[in-house]
C-alpha cells in the first residue's frame, strides 16, 4: 500500500472520531454526534494561540492533531538556544528566528490540511476586530502582564446582544513541576484578574539591604544590576540577553561578594536573578498544554463537559491535582465593576498610594496614573505632564478622602476605581 | 575616557561563561531547583525501552529526548497506518506503510543531536521467547496499551530483575499509569525548604552566640539588627524556665509567648527583626525531635536484616539511627534562611550553622565506618558528597516499597474494586480502575479493545462488558453495579482503546515526569497507580 501527499487519508481521524461519532454518559444532551460536529471542528472553528514558547509549541501541535484546521499563533519573541530543551518545534538552526513563524511552519510541514497563521507581534498590536474573528483563545504565556491584558480585552469585547462576542479563554501556566489550567468565560466565570491574589509575589529585596547589608549572593547581584550599572553606564540600558552585560554584572557582584564574605555568586545565578528565570521542563508543559487543548476540544465539540473552571497540578511529590470552581472576586477590577474602598492612614501621601497600588497582590499596577473628577492627580506619561503633576506626590491623602480616584496604567486596558476611607 | 572605552575595558571575556550544553539545558538545571547536574548525568546515562510506537509512547519519549536522555529503543512490528499519522506528531504522511518503530524514532531524534535511539521492528512476544535477557538491559521499561498477558510477562521479568516498569493505558478521555518499582530509596526529595534553626535544642556554638548578645545593652541600631533567631531562643529559654521546661502548648500560651517577646521591642525604632520573630515564632513551638517518617525508617526490615549486600542507603540509615540515638536530633542541614541583620552577623551565624553541619557529617561518617567495618563493606562506595547530601536531607528521606503487577492480577484488591462498584464513592477513580480491569478481561477474550469496532457493533460490545462487570461484582462483592461504574465503563468503551492526541500528551507528560524522577532518583514518584479522568480534569493516585 503506498501513500503520499495529496492522497486521501480517510482514516486519519479514526482516534478522535471515536468520541465524535457517539456521545457518552457524560455528554451534554445537545451534542449532535457525527457529520456536523466534525465539520465545525475541522472546517469552521478558528482558534487563536497566544505564546509560542514552552506551552505554545505543545498547544499548536496538539490542536492541529485534534483536528482544528484554522489556527493563528502570536509571539513577539525570537528563538534562543536555551529554548531548545523544551520548545520542541525549534531546532538549533532556528536560533534567532521568530518563534511564531517557526512553530507555524513546522506544524504545517508535519500535519497536512492545517493552516497556521503566524503573527510575530505583541498582543497589544491588535484590536477588538482582530480578536473578534476567533471562536476560542488558548493562552500559554509566562507573562502576567500579557494575560491581564488579553483577559481584560476579551472581557470588554462581550456584547450581551451578540453571543458570538463571548470568547472562551483557556489559560495555562507552569513553573518547574507545578502548573495550572483554567477555563475563563468572560463575564460568566471568574476571570484572570479575579485570581491575581493567588500569584506568589515576585521576590524583591529592600534597597537598604542591597546597598548596606548584603547577606545573600542575590543581594550582591541586585547591587550590581540595580545600583552599579546605572551609575557606570548612565545612558545604556542593561540588556539581560547580552552575555557581555551578564559578564560585567558577574564580575561586579563577585567583587562585592568577596568583600562581604558571601559565597555562591556564579553565571547561572546572575542570569537567573536579572532575568527572573522560571525553571521549566518539557513534561510539565506537556501536561498543562494537553489539559488546555483538551478543554478547547470539549468546548468546540461539546463531546464532554468542560472544566469548571480551574485545575491545579503539582508534580514534585507524587502527582496531585486539585480541580475546583474558582469564584469571582467582588473587588475584581475587570469583572467586579464596583468602586473599591481602600483604607489609608492620615499621615500617608500620594506617593504612598502609588506604592500600595504597585505592591498589593490584588492591584499590581506597575505604572499607576491617578485622576479624580477635578482632573489629573498624577500622570506617568507624557514627560511634561509627569513633571507638572509630580508636585502632587507629596500631598496628603487626607485631602482626597471620600473621593473616587481613577487609577489607570497604559499597559492595562481597564480603570480601577477607588474610594479612600 | 568615553563611555565606549569604559565599556570595552570592563567587558573582558573570561571562562565563566556556560558552554553550549549548559545553555541548552539551562532552564532545567537552574539553580539546582529542578534536577541539577547529578540528575542530568543520570538521565544521560539512562537507556529506556518502549513497547509500541503509539501516540502516547511518542509523547512520553518526546519529554525524555528533549531533556537529553541517553538512549531509547522503540519495539513495534506494526506498519504505520492513516490512523497513526492522525494522532502521532512523530509520524508524517510519508511514514504510512513504513515500520512504526523506525519512523517514530527517526522523527523523535530530530529534536536532540545528543540523544541516541533505535527502532526495533520486532514482535515483543517473539523476543520474549527467543532472548528474554534483552529486556533486562534497560534502566526502565515502558508499555502502552499492551495486551494483558504481555504486560504480565514483562512486568514479572522486570520485577525479578529489579527494573522499574511503567504501564500506560488510554481509551478516549480516560488514562492510567501503573508504576512498578523495585524498592526506591530517595535522598534528594526536593522539599520546598530545608530549615532547621535548632531553636528548641541549640547546640553549644549557637548557645554561645545567643549568650554573647545582650538585648538590653546594645544601641537602637544594633538592637534592630539582632537576628530573630537570637530573639526567639532567648525568649524560649525564659519561657521554659517558668514552665518546667515545656514549650508553649496551646493557642493561649502561644499568644502569651508572642506578647512577652514583643515587649522587648525598642520604642520608636523600626524593628523588622521583631516582625520576623513574630512571624517565625511557630518554629519555636516545634520540638526538634526525630520526625515521624524517619523514626519509621528505623523500624524497617531492611535495617534489621542489614548485610554486606544491603544498599548504601540502608547503611547510611543505620548510621543515622546511631547518630540520632546519641544526640536526640538529626544532623544539621547547614542552611540558614535570609533574615534581617547586618552582613557580618549574618555571615557569622551562617558559619556557625555550616560548621555544625560539617561536624555532624564527620561524626556520621565515623559512625558509618564503624558499621560497614563489621560487614567488610568498603567506604569507597560512600563519597563525601553522598554522605553530605544524606545528612542534609535526613529529615526528608523517602522509601517506596513497590508492589508487582502480577500480584495485582492473581490476588485482586477487593477493597479497591468494591469501592469502584459501590454507590458510596462518587469519586470516579475507583470506578475507572474497575472499568480498566473489565476492559482487560474483554480484550483477553476477544483479542481487541471493547468499543474498537464498527459503530453498529458498539451496542454489542457494551452488552458484553456489562456481563463481565456483573460477573466481577457478583464474584467479588455480591453486589449490583452502581451507576458510577456503569457510566465509567460505558465512557471507557466509547473511547474504544483510542489514543486521543490530548490524552496521549497528558499521559505522556505525566509518565515522562515519573520516569525522570525514578531515573534521577530525585523527587517522589507516584506510589503506584494514577488514574486520569480528562472529562472531569482530575487525577487520582491509588495504591495497589
Ligand atoms: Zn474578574
Amino acid at each position: 500500500m503506498s501513500h503520499g501527499n495529496g492522497q486521501a487519508h480517510t482514516q486519519t481521524h479514526a482516534h478522535v472520531d471515536k468520541v465524535l461519532e457517539k456521545g457518552g454518559p457524560f455528554t451534554d444532551e445537545y451534542f449532535q454526534a457525527g457529520k456536523d460536529v466534525k465539520k465545525f471542528l475541522r472546517e469552521q472553528c478558528k482558534v487563536l494561540i497566544i505564546g509560542a514558547g514552552g506551552l505554545g509549541c505543545e498547544i499548536v501541535a496538539n490542536l492541529a492533531l485534534t483536528g482544528f484546521s484554522d489556527l493563528h499563533i502570536i509571539d513577539m519573541d525570537t528563538i534562543d538556544v536555551s529554548n531548545l530543551n523544551r520548545q520542541f518545534l525549534f531546532r538549533s538552526s532556528d536560533v534567532g528566528k521568530s518563534k511564531a513563524v517557526a512553530a507555524a511552519d513546522f506544524v504545517m510541514k508535519r500535519i497536512p490540511n492545517v493552516k497556521v497563521t503566524a503573527h510575530h507581534n505583541k498582543i497589544q498590536d491588535f484590536g477588538d476586530d482582530f480578536y473578534m474573528q476567533f471562536n476560542l483563545v488558548v493562552c500559554g504565556l509566562d507573562s502576567v502582564e500579557a494575560r491581564r491584558w488579553i483577559n481584560a480585552t476579551l472581557y470588554n469585547m462581550v456584547d450581551d446582544d451578540n453571543p458570538e462576542s463571548l470568547k472562551p479563554l483557556i489559560d495555562g501556566g507552569t513553573e518547574g513541576f507545578k502548573g495550572q489550567s483554567r477555563v475563563i468565560l468572560p463575564t460568566i466565570s471568574s476571570c484572570y484578574e479575579c485570581s491575581l491574589d493567588m500569584l506568589t509575589p515576585p521576590t524583591t529585596f529592600p534597597i537598604c539591604t542591597i546597598a548596606n547589608t548584603p547577606r545573600l549572593p542575590e543581594h550582591c547581584i541586585e547591587w550590581a544590576s540595580v545600583l552599579e550599572w546605572p551609575k557606570v553606564f548612565p545612558s545604556k540600558k542593561l540588556d539581560n540577553d547580552d552575555p557581555d552585560h551578564i559578564e560585567w554584572l558577574l564580575n561586579k557582584s563577585l567583587t562585592r561578594a568577596t568583600e562581604f564574605n558571601i559565597e555562591g555568586v556564579n553565571w547561572s545565578l546572575v542570569q537567573g536573578v536579572v532575568k527572573n528565570i522560571i525553571p521549566s521542563v518539557a513534561s510539565t508543559n506537556a501536561i498543562i498544554a494537553a489539559s488546555c487543548c483538551n478543554e478547547a476540544f470539549k468546548i468546540a465539540t461539546t463531546t464532554a463537559a468542560y472544566l469548571n473552571n480551574y485545575m491545579m497540578f503539582i508534580g514534585n511529590e507524587g502527582v496531585f491535582t486539585y480541580t475546583f470552581e474558582h469564584q469571582k472576586r467582588e473587588s475584581c477590577v475587570v469583572c467586579g465593576g464596583e468602586t473599591m474602598d481602600l483604607e489609608v492612614k492620615d499621615e500617608m501621601i500620594v506617593e504612598d498610594l502609588l506604592e500600595i497600588l504597585k505592591q498589593k497582590a490584588e492591584f499590581q499596577v506597575r505604572k499607576p496614573s491617578l485622576s479624580n473628577d477635578q482632573g489629573n492627580i498624577y500622570l506617568q506619561y507624557p514627560p511634561q505632564l509627569e513633571e507638572y503633576t509630580r508636585q502632587n506626590l507629596s500631598k496628603s491623602l487626607s485631602d482626597y478622602k471620600g473621593q473616587t480616584i481613577l487609577v489607570t496604567d497604559a499597559n492595562l486596558p481597564f480603570k480601577l476605581s477607588l474610594r479612600l476611607v | 575616557m568615553d563611555l565606549e572605552q569604559i565599556t570595552s575595558a570592563e567587558f573582558k571575556v573570561t571562562d565563566q561563561r556556560p558552554d553550549h550544553k549548559t545553555r541548552r539545558y539551562d532552564r532545567q538545571l537552574r539553580i539546582s531547583r529542578l534536577w541539577a547536574a547529578a540528575g542530568q548525568s543520570a538521565l544521560e546515562n539512562a537507556r529506556v525501552l518502549v513497547i509500541n510506537g503509539s501516540a502516547t509512547s511518542s509523547a512520553t519519549l518526546k519529554n525524555l529526548v528533549l531533556p537529553g536522555i541517553g538512549h531509547f529503543t522503540v519495539m513495534d512490528d506494526q506498519l504505520v497506518t492513516d490512523a497513526d499519522i492522525g494522532n502521532n506528531f512523530f509520524l508524517e504522511p510519508e511514514s504510512v506503510g513504513k515500520p512504526r518503530a523506525t519512523e517514530t524514532v527517526r522523527l523523535l531524534l530530530e529534536m536532540n543531536d545528543s540523544v541516541q535511539g533505535e527502532g526495533l521492528v520486532k514482535n515483543p512476544y517473539h523476543v520474549l521467547e527467543t532472548q528474554p535477557d534483552f529486556f533486562t538491559n534497560f534502566s526502565a521499561v515502558i508499555l502502552h496499551n499492551t495486551e494483558t498477558d504481555l504486560t504480565l510477562k514483562l512486568s514479572d521479568l522486570a520485577w525479578s530483575n529489579h527494573l522499574p516498569l511503567f504501564s500506560m493505558k488510554t481509551s478516549g478521555f480516560y488514562a492510567s499509569l501503573r508504576v512498578q518499582l523495585p524498592e526506591q530509596t530517595i535522598i534528594d526529595t526536593h522539599p520546598d525548604a530545608i530549615v532547621d534553626l535548632r531553636l528548641n535544642k541549640p547546640f553549644e556554638q549557637l548557645k554561645k552566640f545567643v549568650q554573647s548578645t545582650d538585648l538590653n545593652k546594645v544601641s537602637d541600631n544594633d538592637h534592630a539588627h539582632i537576628p530573630y533567631i537570637v530573639v526567639l531562643i532567648k525568649q524560649l529559654d525564659e519561657w521554659k524556665k517558668s514552665h518546667d521546661g515545656a514549650l508553649p502548648k496551646n493557642i493561649t500560651e502561644k499568644r502569651e509567648f508572642k506578647k512577652v517577646m514583643d515587649s522587648h521591642r525598642r520604642k520608636g525604632v523600626d524593628e523588622q527583626n521583631f516582625d520576623e520573630a513574630q512571624s517565625q515564632a511557630y518554629r519555636a513551638f516545634q520540638s526538634n525531635d526525630i520526625p515521624h517518617q524517619v523514626a519509621e525508617l528505623y523500624q524497617d526490615d531492611s535495617l534489621k536484616n542489614l548485610s554486606k549486600d544491603s544498599s548504601p542507603f540502608w547503611f547510611l540509615v543505620a548510621s543515622l539511627k546511631v547518630f540520632s540515638d546519641r544526640h536526640g536530633v538529626l544532623p544539621h542541614p547547614g542552611t540558614l534562611p535570609d533574615l534581617h541583620t547586618d552582613t557580618q552577623t549574618y555571615v557569622h551565624l551562617q558559619t556557625i550553622y555550616k560548621n555544625k553541619a560539617r561536624e555532624d557529617v564527620e561524626e556520621l561518617k565515623s559512625i558509618l565506618i564503624g558499621i560497614i567495618d563489621k560487614f567488610s563493606v568498603s567506604i569507597n562506595i560512600f563519597s563525601d558528597d553522598l554522605i553530605g547530601a544524606f545528612a542534609k536531607h535526613s529529615a526528608f528521606l523517602k522509601v517506596i516499597k513497590g508492589s508487582s503487577i502480577g500480584d495485582e492480577y492473581t490476588s485482586p484488591r477487593r477493597d479497591v474494586i468494591s469501592s469502584g462498584i459501590s454507590d458510596e464513592f462518587t469519586e470516579s477513580a475507583y470506578a475507572i480502575y474497575v472499568a480498566f480491569i473489565i476492559s482487560d478481561a474483554f480484550s483477553e477474550k476477544y483479542k481487541r479493545q471493547p468499543g474498537d469496532c464498527k459503530l453498529e457493533d458498539f451496542e454489542n460490545d457494551v452488552m458484553r462488558v456489562n456481563s463481565e462487570l456483573e460477573k466481577v461484582t457478583k464474584d467479588l462483592c455480591g453486589k449490583e453495579p452502581s451507576k458510577v461504574i456503569s457510566d465509567s465503563l460505558l465512557e471507557l468503551v466509547r473511547g474504544g482503546g483510542s489514543d486521543l492526541p490530548n490524552t496521549a500528551a497528558f499521559l505522556g507528560g505525566l509518565a515522562s515526569q515519573e520516569i525522570i524522577k525514578v531515573i534521577t532518583n530525585q523527587y517522589i514518584p507516584i506510589d503506584n497507580y494514577c488514574i486520569i479522568d480528562l472529562i472531569k480534569s482530575t487525577t487520582s493516585v491509588l495504591k495497589m
